[in-house]
């Protein structure tokens, strides 16, 4: 095969802006306002977004910051100068590992989805293959076309969002939005769990920080990243709530596309509008699977210089597969969301910023100018 | 050079036998559109339902251009069966038509009072057509006062099928205010969900034809009909929950009707005592609307006479809220009218502490004092002043 060779490899800092905005926006968004509606009371669930944003953009913000500490040399070379090599190919190999699994839950989030509502009968194997066959297509090109894909599909998502959002607004009852502040501390708590974990995927920035032309505008990049899908999560979360009621939202499994199912565009001459809602939002997905694959691969050529690119995803391809053919039933399903969320958190949150404080004891070589 | 080329001409034709079918084919012939179900309980096993499914004949749709209408062929047919649950009878009745039943275009269930009577068998008849990806959240749901399949066989005056009558009469609040707004599947949903009691639309037939006039009051502990509103009670228990589209308002002076067309109209509730033991509601009706019909020697240019028409309507809308008031606080004990959702919404500390003791236990709304006023405006009159000026 030839590749196609880009003139210019390197991005800028908004392409790094857009890519850490449509690498969160998932199937998290989709189902945020119904598991919000089950830990919070009301339409209180917006405090615990709010929160959860603000933490994920300090994070993300942070995580820009001590990246751009490896832009060059990379998160491998650096962390084995601060932790020692051993330790770092444990490091590296987890997050390479948390972003396979973060591939495989999309895969299976969105064939799911896609048989509950456009293919009833195709086994969702086959649409997760489908799917997947096109998601390899797109990592075997270039890195840098994938970053620049998602500067052309972001408007279409956020276009649709608000077509969506707007025309629901005939069926919202502001009535259903009260009583306000009504839930617990406690409550609000594991609100901004949910949402945090619906925020993940600005971890990102961390790989593809190597990419691009001026890395001291990551940071800065980064946090407008974050608080793009926030203000978007926020929007869908109140209409859902506004139309579906706080306590008919919380039995609805896909609530976002039931919004778009219960719109109606006045004249009566459009129906079935989810269709189109649904297809848009499979590219968003799209672009978080193809890059959730491509940092896996990413991470693990850092450390094995050794593996071409091609070999590579036709190794990972069937461990992925495999691993979102896994969970047998919805539980399960849920089940393995949250421990790759932890996963995430743990290993591509913190364990960078503990790796940073190491590297500031140690005096190892930065970057940053 | 060649066998490679032979190789490859050969792999790409194999990537055809990927992409000779598609498993979720049904061509649209081997449909059967349902667009209305009827659900009655079975005479003869009390534990199974009945369903009347309304199946779209799209030939007798067609319309004639040359103007003479083909009349030999009706635009729809009925089947019946009766089985367990609803996805059986679905199953069911799938054995006894050409086509399949499919619910894309479902537009209206009808389901008895004999059938929600009991065994909150209303969730388990919805949950077929709400988990079901077929059906949307827009389906009507209609409570019939009778058996539900007589409604499928009326006579539909200018509509092809008699579900898209009824469909439009449900639709048609904003001219009268004696049937209640389109009960969508998905407020039902929300009504199960939520602990309150509410009202469904109601369907009668009525010399022939049907009415949606009156209510059906469902409890909201049990999700059991309980009983029916009058038109009349109706039309207050709208006034209270606000939802008021249009409609007229009918008073009488000396002994003939005039009539008020509502043309805006608000709501609203105040708390004016916060013991939970003594609570009481203030509602105000605030409407505002046009002189529709008056009497003769009756001139609503003078200011006095306006204002007494005025009173006059501000008392019909107070009897008619205080009717429904009574039938719900005292026949029924049950709250359809939003009070409990009004102070949970509202004043939440409050509710939290009645909220064990609303409906059931203590009775606490049926308890409560409510007041009602009413304002009416009369903003125009009409293109005449007085129609006559009789002589007694």
């Amino acid at each position: 095969m030839k590749y196609f060779e880009y003139g210019d490899p390197k991005v800028s800092a908004l392409d790094i802006c857009v890519t850490v905005a449509s690498m969160i926006i998932g199937v998290g968004v989709l189902n945020l306002p119904r598991e919000l509606a089950k830990v919070t009371k009301s339409s209180d669930g917006w405090i615990s977004i709010l929160i959860a944003g603000l933490l994920a953009m300090i994070a993300a913000f942070l995580l820009a910051k001590i990246a751009v500490h490896f832009s060059k040399q990379g998160y491998f070379a650096y962390t084995a100068a601060a932790v020692t090599k051993p330790v770092a190919y444990v490091i590296t190999l987890l997050l390479s590992f948390y972003f396979l699994s973060y591939c495989s839950y999309e895969i299976r989030a969105i064939a799911n989805i896609s048989k509950q509502y456009l293919f009833e009968r195709t086994p969702v194997e086959v649409i997760a293959l489908g799917f997947f066959l096109v998601v390899i297509y797109a990592v075997s090109g270039s890195r840098a076309g994938i970053i620049r894909l998602n500067l052309l599909t972001i408007p279409f998502i956020f276009g649709i969002t608000f077509v969506v959002l707007s025309f629901s607004l005939t069926k919202l009852s502001v009535v259903d939005l009260k009583p306000c502040f009504i839930s617990s501390i406690t409550e609000l708590a594991s609100g901004v769990k949910a949402s945090i974990f619906s925020l993940l995927g600005f971890e990102v920035v961390l790989l593809y920080i190597t990419m691009m032309h001026k890395p001291q505008l990551a940071p800065k990049a980064a946090a407008i990243g974050v608080a793009l899908p926030i203000i978007m999560s926020l929007a869908i979360y109140i209409v859902c709530v506004g139309v579906f009621s706080e306590f008919a939202l919380q039995e609805v499994s896909n609530p976002a596309v039931e919004l778009a199912k219960e719109m109606q565009i006045p004249g009566e001459f459009f129906e079935r509008f989810e269709s189109i809602f649904f297809t848009i939002w499979i590219v968003t997905v799209y672009t978080t699977t193809i890059m959730a694959f491509d940092c896996c691969i990413y991470t693990l050529r850092s450390m094995f210089k050794k593996i071409k690119h091609m070999p590579a995803i036709y190794m990972l391809s069937p461990i992925i597969f495999w691993l979102s053919m896994f969970p047998r039933d919805v539980n399960s399903f849920a089940k393995m969301g949250d421990y790759i969320s932890y996963l995430g958190v743990g290993i591509a949150v913190i364990t960078p910023m503990i790796i940073y404080l190491f590297a500031k004891i140690r005096g190892v070589k930065s970057d940053a100018l | 050079m060649r066998c490679s080329f032979i190789i490859r001409t050969l792999g790409i034709l194999s990537c055809l036998l990927l992409t000779t079918s598609c498993w979720d084919r049904v061509e649209i012939d081997q449909r059967g559109f349902v667009v209305g179900v009827a659900i009655d309980s079975d005479e003869q096993n009390k534990s199974n339902q009945k369903g009347t499914y309304q199946f779209v004949v799209p030939a007798g749709l067609k319309q004639n251009s040359g103007g003479a209408s083909d009349t030999s062929q009706k635009a729809y047919f009925n089947l019946s069966s009766s089985e367990q649950s609803m996805s059986s009878l679905a199953g069911k009745v799938a054995n006894l038509t050409s086509r399949s039943p499919y619910f894309e275009h479902l537009k209206l269930v009808i389901i008895s009072n004999e059938v929600a009577q009991n065994g909150s068998r209303i969730a388990d008849i919805l949950d077929f057509f709400l988990r079901n990806n077929e059906m949307r959240r827009g389906v009507q749901i209609l409570i019939s006062d009778g058996k539900a399949a007589d409604m499928l066989q009326i006579r539909a005056n200018n509509e092809p099928m008699p579900v898209d009558y009824i469909n439009s009469i449900a639709k048609n609040n904003m001219k009268t205010n004696f049937m209640l707004p389109q009960s969508r599947i998905g407020d039902v949903h929300e009504y199960l969900v939520k602990p309150w009691s509410f009202a469904i639309q109601k369907i009668k037939s009525e010399e022939g034809g049907i009415t949606l006039q009156g209510a059906a009051i469902f409890d909201g502990n049990s999700k059991n009909l309980i009983g029916f509103l009058s038109g009349q009670e109706t039309q207050g228990l709208n006034f209270i929950t606000g939802d008021i589209k249009g409609g007229i308002v009918e008073a009488k002076i000396d002994g003939s009707s005039i009539d008020y067309l509502i043309k805006q109209y608000k709501r609203k509730i105040t708390l004016e005592n916060t013991d939970p033991s003594h609570l009481k509601f203030h509602i105000q009706l605030l409407s505002e609307g046009t002189l529709d019909k008056s009497k003769a020697n009756l001139d609503p240019t003078d200011a006095s006479t306006s204002s007494e028409i005025e009173k006059k309507f501000e008392k019909e809308m107070v009897d008619a809220a205080k009717k429904a008031v009574k039938k719900l606080q005292q026949s029924y004990k049950k709250d359809a009218m939003g009070l409990g959702a009004y102070l949970y919404q509202d004043h939440y500390q409050i509710w939290k502490k009645v909220q064990d003791n609303w409906e059931q236990g203590q009775h606490i709304f049926s308890q409560v004092e409510i007041e009602i006023a009413a304002s009416a405006i009369l903003r125009r009159i009409g293109n005449i002043n007085e129609i006559s000026k009789a002589k007694e």
